[in-house]
């Protein structure tokens, strides 16, 4: 049997296995747990920390200030990081604008959002901290659906649904799906206790938190994550609403997405590194079935793609020189006659192959549906899902591949590039 | 008050029957279709019974009959068999042992198909043009005579419909192969017999303008 065979085998193995552990702890959370109500009764404190942000700040503290919240229970906070643009003067027109509820604070030396965090949870007077970057919109009555997740004291964390902002173009749409496939897995990990990643777009954690077992890590690149896994090792919870609604805008070309992944996956391998005492067996479905799923699923579909890509660039290779040994003279090269259908429905649908690719879009239709219903979102996802379903497994190969680089060589992964 | 942190064992053990009845049914869905496919190889073998026996009365037909329609039938059993040939390679695998048993069978309609060509040759006055290449599936040979093959089809689509190709697998266990690889000297794969004569070996489109452009030159030729 062929090695790549045998890789899609155990992937999809894998993929059933954690996907069917993952319905069946939803479907019970959803039986036993009574959906908490949207709340008000406590104080909270959105910090939005920015750095060379002018473009943005302004929409997004004009989103911040719709949020559906009592009034006198809610304080915006923006930190500006030591911009170098108009983002502390923009941000500080709200504040002159005779409204309270937004104060601005300016660092002279950019820190990196970690700093710019922390500062803002020191000058912080709400119970609940709410961290949200400078390309998100939020939907006015999310807050309110977070925050009636903090039921129990030793819930200290609340993450959103995320989703992209009016997707338009190729890199987008991809993230869209990516996204929403988010928004089923994270509310599947929250019904067995096992979030690992809190978004760092928006996310609420409990003030008490920080001030028990510190502030964001400063150096870590990826720190939203790390404060996630620090949650989990200290034996508290965290929670998903997954009907808060909160939309990022996203990278919107190849590169900058490749910079914002590369931060990414590189700090999630240096984080579960640090924080390896997650796995195994005392922390439950998390150490025995969540991060060995995620762990072992990169690895293997990684490469599953490297090794299809190298096979695809020999027969590349070969018809370039069957096409060279006839001078390149095309003729009936690519018609499509009844023998070509004929190849098709014998050599592919009686393959194991695309009957488990079918089995698989189909459950990823089944994420789809379960992320729009609940992000109760209108729009038509057929061409993201198409887009998605083409190219994400290569995007995603590529971005490992790189991040694995830039870990072995102990190379400098920037926030953004400038 | 701290989090519940029990491996959910049930949970697992459910997800465990859950993948693994789906897993099996996929597995078994596919064989069912694998084996089905499978029947209709044996099925195949019975026609192609029939229509080794057709070639054998057509070949008697051509020793006194020039008209197409003799041509016509044979090369319609040849691309029908040898359609359905290629299709199995690509489904079962080149060294499929069924697969092989299927290219013996194609094997010997290939070479009545030659008989009768030659019979329409000398009975009917008809340059026709035969080329018999011999090509090898196994490494490293195998993409030389890939390209050969797809250079020598290029030729005759581009040419004439006046070339008939016939293409034996060097490696084929089988004592038609044998006799031919004997007849015709033959010692290395991939190679190629021109009319019964040249014996040749391309790797450009443009090795074989000498062999068969003069050979071609009573017909029209349809691009250049």
């Amino acid at each position: 049997m062929d090695f790549y065979l045998i890789l899609i085998y155990i992937l999809a193995y894998i993929g059933l296995f954690s996907t069917s552990f993952y319905i069946i702890n939803l479907f019970t959370y959803y039986r036993k747990k009574k959906k908490p109500e949207p709340a008000t009764d406590k104080t909270v404190s959105i910090i939005i920390p920015a750095y060379n942000e002018e473009k943005s700040i302004a929409k997004t503290i004009k989103s911040a200030l719709s949020i559906n919240y009592p009034k006198n229970k809610f304080e915006i906070i923006v930190v500006d990081d030591g911009s170098k643009d108009n983002s502390y003067q923009i941000a500080k027109r709200f504040a002159s604008n005779q409204n309270p509820k937004v104060k601005v604070f300016k660092k002279d030396i950019n820190g990196g959002k970690g700093s710019a965090l922390n500062l803002g949870i020191k000058k912080a007077r709400g119970e609940i901290i709410i961290t949200m970057d400078a390309d998100t919109i939020v939907h006015p009555d999310s807050l309110k659906k977070m925050v009636g997740y903090f039921t129990e004291g030793d819930i200290m964390s609340v993450a959103p649904a995320m989703g992209v902002f009016e997707p338009k173009n190729i890199w987008r749409r991809i993230q869209q799906i990516e996204y929403y496939m988010g928004v089923f897995l994270r509310k599947s990990f929250a019904s067995m206790n096992a979030i690992h990643i809190t978004p760092g777009a928006f996310s609420a954690y409990r003030k008490v938190f920080f001030e028990k077992h510190g502030g964001f890590d400063e150096k870590n690149i990826t720190e939203d994550l790390e404060v996630a896994l620090r949650i989990q090792s200290l034996d508290y919870r965290l929670e998903n609403a997954e009907e808060a609604a909160v939309y990022t805008i996203g990278p919107g070309t190849f590169r900058s997405l490749m910079v914002q992944r590369r931060r990414w996956y590189t700090g999630l391998m240096k984080n579960l590194w640090d924080y390896r005492r997650l796995f195994g067996p005392k922390t439950g479905a998390l150490g025995t079935v969540v991060l060995p799923t995620a762990i072992s699923t990169i690895f293997l579909s990684v490469t599953l793609t490297i090794y299809v890509v190298i096979k695809a660039l020999a027969k590349i290779k070969k018809e370039l020189l069957e096409l060279n040994a006839i001078n390149f003279q095309f003729q009936n090269t690519f018609e499509i006659s009844s023998y070509m259908i004929e190849v098709f429905l014998l050599t592919m649908l009686s393959s194991k192959l695309l009957l488990l690719t079918i089995l698989f879009i189909a459950l990823l239709w089944f994420y789809m549906i379960f992320s729009r219903r609940k992000m109760m979102y209108r729009g038509s996802i057929r061409l993201n899902f198409i887009l998605f379903t083409f190219f994400f497994s290569f995007l995603f190969a590529f971005w490992w591949i790189v991040s694995t680089i830039y870990i072995v060589f102990n190379k400098k992964v920037v926030w953004r590039e400038e | 008050m701290k989090p519940e942190r029990n491996v959910p064992l049930f949970r697992m053990f459910l997800s465990f029957i859950l993948a693994t009845t789906i897993f099996t049914i996929i597995i078994l869905i596919s064989s069912g279709a694998s084996y089905y496919n499978y029947q209709r190889i044996s099925s195949q073998n019975n026609i192609v019974t029939k229509y080794l026996n057709d070639m054998d009365i057509l070949l008697n037909m051509s020793t006194s009959d020039c008209g197409e329609d003799i041509l016509v039938k044979s090369s319609i059993i040849l691309d029908e068999v040898g359609g359905k040939l290629d299709l199995l390679e690509k489904r079962f695998g080149k060294k499929d042992s069924r697969v092989l048993e299927q290219k013996k069978l194609y094997s010997q309609l290939e070479l009545k198909h030659f008989n009768i060509i030659k019979q329409i040759k000398k009975q009917c006055n008809e340059d026709y043009i035969t080329i018999l290449f011999f090509y090898s599936n196994n490494e490293p040979l195998n993409e030389e005579s890939e390209r050969m093959g797809f250079i020598l089809r290029t030729f005759k689509d581009k040419m004439s419909d006046k070339i008939m190709i016939y293409s034996f697998d060097y490696n084929l266990n089988s004592e038609l192969i044998i006799n031919l690889k004997e007849n015709y000297n033959i010692t290395s794969a991939p190679i190629a017999v021109i009319n019964e004569q040249d014996k040749i070996y391309v790797k450009n489109i443009e090795d074989l303008t000498p062999y068969l452009k003069p050979k071609l030159s009573p017909y029209v030729i349809r691009l250049n």
